[in-house]
């Protein structure tokens, strides 16, 4: 359950605490499944299976689904119960760790529908860069996904750090890129794809950097970009 | 990514503010730079029971103080002493310093009526006199002098009246008796009551917990206006209330001042376990 070290005690009305796990349970489920959205991402991009890249594109359908049952579930909450503390931080925080999730796994979906710039002439350093960016992506969320469920607001923080990395190997995936296009006009078409696969992946460590500041803002109430003393 | 100002992540230093749970001295801001009323230290005793602990508030100029805890935690009790109201309860026993703009209101030569004037009290049922709106509103300032002449107390009447947003509803029927008023009425009757007698502060003792949520919001609208000229503390069981309505809230617990704070703060972020347990539903 959420926060468990942190929030001992369960709620007297039993009703309120189950609302609050099964939003839990929605937003959770949405993570496990953006998470095999970008392990398959990485699947694509190595084997270029045109049949992995389709279920990729129609898997983004069941993240949509569960975005908007945790939309449904926290108006439900913020209607009837009135959060309060914690509670309020992460009611209002789910809500914007889903939109951030469903932006991520739209970026790996739309790696699904640029499967077909990848060829044999492909660089196989530009898909090593591609690989090692959704790699870290996911080390990323999978320890968003613990410091969610134990509030830790330190492995929060570790974990916004990480996206200085996926950073870099864009702006090394750049690079390598801009040799590669520059060789000959015929690769501009296949690199203006690959230019747009780099970019999702960079993106998917912004939106991952958002959600960790809303795993630390539920944590600590406090926002990560600002010090509490400051208005 | 973003980053702050500096380029930096800040040093983490998540929950290093919070409370131990089992610490019960008053976390947050008790303490104002201009108050209008400060307590210290003050116990209250029923025989041996000890209600109040050793609580120091101050209560600000213009602000609404809202006392929020569970049945029991000595917060009706408290705000009892602000205007010696727990003086006639046998066994009861106040001790500590309660100053109203720095004199001592339990120094032995004050007159507990008019302290009772400057420091008002709306109950938790209205209580209006069984008498006509007039008399209702005018009884206070006749008692305590204020006016010279029926002229002038007719002024007062229609100036307390519109200050607790009643004078358009009764203008026209001030000599019907007080008590056939609607009980959201009754309660603004009383509002302008304690308003006649010129006070400085007006303590509410759960004063909606009798009205639909229309007179409700009737009276959360008056005190909201009632701010510009009065400092109010407001006993309430709705948290959503005191949320609504005060600037600072307290949360008392078992006799103890847990925690006070500006209210958004501790409606959203409290420093003290026990303020959380209590204001998600976590309380027992």
């Amino acid at each position: 359950m959420l926060g468990e070290r942190i929030m001992q005690k369960e709620h007297t009305v039993k009703t309120y605490e189950a609302e609050i796990r099964e939003l839990n349970a929605a937003v959770l489920e949405m993570a496990r499944r953006t998470m095999g959205q970008l392990e398959m991402a990485v699947r694509v991009i190595e084997s270029r299976d045109a049949g992995l890249a389709a279920r990729l594109v129609s898997g983004d359908q069941g993240v949509d689904a569960l975005e908007m049952e945790v939309d449904a579930l926290t108006v439900r909450l913020l209607a009837t119960r009135q959060p309060m503390a914690t509670d309020l931080r992460m009611t209002v925080s789910v809500l914007r760790i889903a939109a951030e999730l469903e932006r991520i796994a739209d970026y790996a979906a739309g790696m699904g529908k640029l499967v077909h710039c990848l060829d044999g002439e492909t660089p196989v350093e530009l898909i090593r860069l591609l690989r090692e960016m959704l790699d870290i992506a996911i080390g990323m969320l999978s320890d968003l996904v613990v410091a969610y469920q134990e509030l830790d607001p330190g492995l929060a923080v570790a974990v916004w750090r990480r996206d200085e990395g996926i950073d870099r190997l864009y702006g090394d995936f750049l690079n390598q890129l801009q040799l590669f296009m520059s060789r000959s006009p015929d690769r501009v078409p296949s690199g203006t794809g690959l230019l747009l696969m780099g970019r999702h992946s960079e993106r998917i460590g912004d939106h991952l950097t958002n959600i960790a500041e809303n795993i630390y803002f539920i944590a600590t109430g406090e926002n990560l970009l600002r010090p509490a003393n400051e208005p | 990514m973003l980053q702050n100002e500096s380029g930096a992540v800040p040093v983490l230093a998540a929950g290093a503010r919070r409370r131990d749970r089992e610490d019960r001295r008053t976390v947050g801001s008790p303490l104002v730079a201009d108050p209008r009323m400060t307590c210290r230290n003050v116990d209250v005793y029923y025989g041996e029971k000890h209600a109040v602990r050793g609580v120091s508030l101050d209560i600000a100029k213009n602000e609404v103080l809202a006392l929020i805890g569970p049945s029991g935690c000595g917060k009706s009790t408290f705000i009892r002493c602000l205007n010696r109201m727990n003086d006639p309860i046998e066994g009861c026993r106040v001790t500590g310093d309660i100053r109203l703009d720095g004199a001592d209101i339990y120094d032995s030569g004050v007159d507990v009526v008019p302290l009772r004037a400057q420091v008002g009290m709306v109950f938790q049922k209205p209580n209006p006199f069984p008498k006509s709106i007039w008399h209702n509103v005018a009884y206070g300032p006749k008692i305590h002098g204020l006016a010279a002449d029926r002229y002038e107390l007719d002024g007062i009447v229609e100036n307390s009246l519109r200050r607790a947003g009643l004078w358009e509803e009764v203008k026209d029927r001030l000599d019907q008796p007080g008590t056939a008023l609607s009980g959201g009425q009754q309660q603004r009757l009383c509002i302008a009551r304690a308003l006649a007698v010129e006070p400085e502060i007006i303590l509410m003792d759960e004063p909606c917990s009798a009205l639909d949520p229309i007179a409700t919001a009737h009276i959360e609208n008056l005190i909201d206006e009632l701010r510009a000229n009065y400092s109010i503390v407001i006993v309430t069981h709705s948290m959503q209330q005191a949320s609504r309505v005060s600037q600072r809230t307290a949360y008392f617990h078992l006799g103890d001042l847990i925690e006070v704070g500006r209210t958004e703060i501790v409606f959203t972020n409290p420093l003290h376990p026990l303020t959380e347990d209590y204001i998600t539903g976590r309380f027992g």
